[in-house]
């Protein structure tokens, strides 16, 4: 079960990595990247020169970040399996020719296609980058600040922290299992509802135990967050972060609603 | 399945994310009462989505047919923690896997929460599987009441991911083939889904007998889970309709050219259903306009401004990064 | 504070299985004791632990520490007095990083800001883990994880602390930098435990249990010297 170790490995990666600058502050990065994808997804399918124009946002973005744009890059195209196993149904579909290179006759069904695949990859790469440069649990906090209830980010927050702790238990448990010789990538439904099941359990119990260690603590049933509690003191975002803000929040769109491609043929 | 960004368009998606956060805000209400008598689901909730999680990557094979598959595990989830913990549950797992993972869209979660999360536990858990299962569970009842409501929790969220793939406007494929393909390959999934949810819950059953207290056995809240859902759709419908009909006034003179120009290479839906031309309006209106822009030049310009802009960054970030890595 | 004393009367807990755990336990311990608890796994030894801090109400029999009877009423007190160090630290550090942690206890308590932060900063001081104050419990050794549980609960500022099998599954650093830690603690401790080095170093009273029962109570070396009880331990 390969995919285990790798989602283990992600993870503590994850965890580990630390971006060399982290710019923007999350709380701009996280608005700023639901603009653009807001912006990417509602660029029609035919006009594939926006969509590459809003290939700008990723590559500054990341540099910005401090991250590498390549390892992005590579990253992002594992979205691409999926855009064409249902976007390879439009050159089957839309026969109509939109375009000539040479002999070669380009259908609308093509250039949908080829549409799909980009959007696919930079909504990605945005995704990635938000991600990688500020890590989850940053995130979370951020989300919290906009508004979004506690017993959200609580519940994500505390799902992010047993992920771990329960692949290393299902990583024990399938290692043990292979030391007898029963190690596959796949079971039997028997065998595999024991596997699961026993980790069921084990999942249950360890819930109760950590229950009692959140009563034993005064837990009551609200989680009230360490760092509101703390500091009443308003969180100011620096210079360079409101002028990343509105940079961006007046080019993206501009970068949708404009055909910059306009430059290049007068 | 989850739905990537690259297959829905922004309205939908916003729409599809409007009806998930109020789904949420109901579960929200529903889970702080909950608290209030069981402090105990907090960590509940918490280890069990890391345990979804981390189910979902152990797959199981289904004797004599070859196929393999995972458990999504509304429907478990259900069984212990209830319709409303069990889908904020799913839901959290949904986030993550889209966030860390690129499994599934970020804009497209309110999708993927409504068609994965949703339906099983809202729907399929207290209207099927819960009734059938009753007070007193055994072993009988568990594969039927499993097998129903997956299956059909997992059509309902096949249904939704072809309307929303379809109205999005993105696929060419035909409604008629594209749902028949989905409701075909889903009603297996279900089937498979049912037998792993089944056969964990007796496994669980078997071994320790008193995990059957901690069933949700709450009948009353089926029928009030009903009524709360059914106003959630309502809700949803009506700003779905809402936005199909505002799209559809909007352009009118650029639909009825695109119709037209389309009736030669898809197949529109030819009834006088009027919700199917409605959809279908929303549909051309996003992905078809006349005038046409892939002038060569323009994409190739297009592409060099990326390639270049991405050296200059390259370039910076190389100094930056020989120094920070001097530092360490 | 420092007149607490834990007082088991005729205690029994059956589990809602009907498995009988505890069986007419009578205990008294005094301020500033470190006691060891040994006994097999199954013996209640984790049970007993539980109803120090009110997470297990008796069955029969009561409670008291200090005083005060563990009741629903007086639980959130009794539960500022008497901090509980659980076995797996995973189960003990469930926030996403250690000073989150940390102030939980004293957030719960609603002290005012102030106060926590400076709870905070002592509990870290304590332990040595100031310096993995914003780092998540993911990224932790095991040795660390320790003593940040530990910190958890000194944050509270309790007189008693119950721990149970602190040095399992520690290295012989960690294990060693732990039983230091403790040794600096004016707390009264109870502590479970099959580490013999620890209770020898630590504790100046051993008591056996064994299928729910106290079998054996008394000074360390008496104790440990006595062939019935390590034949019961199955030491020899």
């Amino acid at each position: 079960m390969g995919k285990l170790d790798k989602v283990f490995q992600t993870l503590q990666d994850l965890e580990k990595h630390k971006s060399y600058r982290a710019f923007p502050d999350p709380l701009v990065a996280l608005p700023i990247t639901i603009l653009y994808l807001c912006l990417l997804l509602s660029i029609p399918l035919h006009r594939v020169t926006m969509l590459i124009w809003m290939g700008l946002y990723p590559i500054i973005a990341c540099a910005c970040a401090g991250q590498t744009y390549g390892k992005v890059f590579l990253k992002s195209l594992i979205i691409l399996p999926l855009c064409i196993f249902i976007g390879i149904f439009n050159p089957l579909y839309q026969h109509s020719v939109v375009a000539t290179i040479g002999s070669f006759n380009i259908t609308q069904g093509w250039i949908s296609l080829i549409s799909i695949c980009i959007r696919g990859v930079f909504a990605l790469q945005s995704v990635i980058i938000l991600i990688e440069s500020n890590g989850f649990i940053s995130i979370c906090r951020t989300m919290r600040r906009f508004g979004i209830p506690s017993f959200i980010t609580d519940q994500l927050q505390f799902v992010y922290r047993y992920i771990m702790v329960i692949l290393k238990e299902t990583i024990t448990m399938r290692n043990a299992r292979m030391a007898r010789g029963y190690g596959r990538k796949k079971y039997p439904l028997k065998m595999w509802s024991a596997f699961v099941g026993q980790l069921f359990l084990r999942s249950i119990d360890r819930s109760e135990r950590i229950s009692k260690a959140m009563s034993a603590r005064g837990f009551k049933g609200e989680m009230i967050d360490y760092h509101t509690y703390i500091s009443n003191m308003q969180h100011k975002l620096s210079f360079s972060n409101i002028l990343y803000l509105l940079t961006w929040g007046t080019v993206l769109p501009l970068l949708r609603f404009t055909d910059l491609s306009s430059i290049f043929f007068r | 399945m989850h739905m990537a960004d690259a297959l829905v368009s922004t309205p939908i998606a916003l729409g599809a994310g409007v009806v998930a956060t109020g789904l949420l805000g109901l579960a929200g209400y529903k889970v702080n009462k909950e608290k209030e008598s069981n402090l105990g689901i907090v960590s509940l909730m918490g280890v069990l989505g890391a345990f979804i999680f981390a189910a979902q990557m152990i797959n199981f094979t289904i004797p004599g047919t070859g196929s393999s598959g995972h458990i999504i595990g509304g429907i478990l989830l259900a069984s212990f923690l209830g319709p409303w913990a069990a889908f904020l549950t799913l839901t959290s797992v949904l986030i993550i896997q889209c966030m860390i993972f690129a499994d599934g869209g970020l804009l497209a979660l309110g999708c993927n929460i409504l068609n994965m999360a949703a339906m099983s536990t809202l729907v399929a858990y207290p209207l099927i599987f819960r009734p059938i299962v009753g007070s007193r569970p055994n072993n009988v009842k568990i594969i039927v009441a499993s097998l129903a409501a997956s299956m059909i929790g997992l059509e309902l969220g096949a249904l939704g991911v072809v309307l929303e793939t379809y109205l999005s406007g993105l696929t060419a494929l035909p409604f008629r083939t594209f749902i028949s393909l989905m409701t075909g390959i889903h009603l297996f999934i279900g089937i498979g889904e049912g037998l792993a949810t089944a056969a964990i819950l007796i496994f669980v059953v078997k071994s320790r007998p008193n995990i059957l207290y901690k069933f949700h056995t709450d009948q009353s809240d089926a029928l009030k889970n009903i009524k709360n859902v059914l106003i959630g759709f309502g809700i949803g419908a009506l700003i779905l309709g809402g936005g199909i009909a505002f799209l559809a006034s909007e352009y009118p003179d650029g639909l009825e050219w695109s119709i037209e120009k389309i009736t030669g290479s898809t197949e529109l839906i030819a009834s006088s259903d009027a919700i199917a031309i409605a959809a279908d309006r929303v549909r051309t209106s996003t992905s078809i306009m006349p005038d046409y822009d892939n002038n060569l030049s323009g994409i190739l310009g297009a592409l060099m401004v990326l390639i270049v802009v991405w050296s200059i960054t390259y370039l910076i970030t190389r100094r930056q990064r020989k120094n920070s890595s001097s530092k360490e | 504070m420092s007149h607490h004393y834990i007082k088991f009367t005729n205690v029994s807990y059956t589990y809602p299985d009907g498995y009988k755990a505890l069986k007419d336990i009578d205990l008294y311990i005094a301020h500033g004791e470190r006691v060891a608890l040994l006994g097999n796994n199954g013996a209640g030894k984790s049970t007993l632990l539980l109803h120090c801090n009110g997470l297990l109400k008796a069955t029969s029999g009561e409670v008291n520490i200090g005083g005060i009877p563990v009741t629903k009423k007086t639980i959130s007190d009794i539960r500022r007095s008497v901090g509980m160090v659980f076995q797996d630290p995973d189960d003990q550090l469930f926030m996403p990083t250690v000073e989150e942690d940390v102030a939980f206890g004293p957030i719960n308590m609603n002290l005012p800001p102030k106060e926590v932060e400076e709870r905070v900063f002592m509990a870290l001081e304590k332990t040595g883990t100031t310096h993995l104050r914003t780092k998540s419990p993911l990224n932790l050794s095991g040795g660390q994880q320790r003593r940040v549980a530990i910190a958890t609960v000194l944050a509270m500022n309790p007189s008693v602390l119950v721990m149970d099998e602190p040095t399992s599954n520690l290295d012989f650093g960690a294990r060693r930098e732990l039983i230091n830690l403790l040794k600096t603690f004016s707390h009264t401790q109870i502590i479970a435990t099959h580490d013999l080095g620890l209770v020898n170093e630590l504790c100046n009273r051993v008591i056996v249990m064994n299928e729910g029962k106290i079998v054996a109570d008394g000074e360390r070396d008496t104790i440990l010297a006595d062939l019935n009880v390590l034949q019961i331990l199955h030491i020899e």
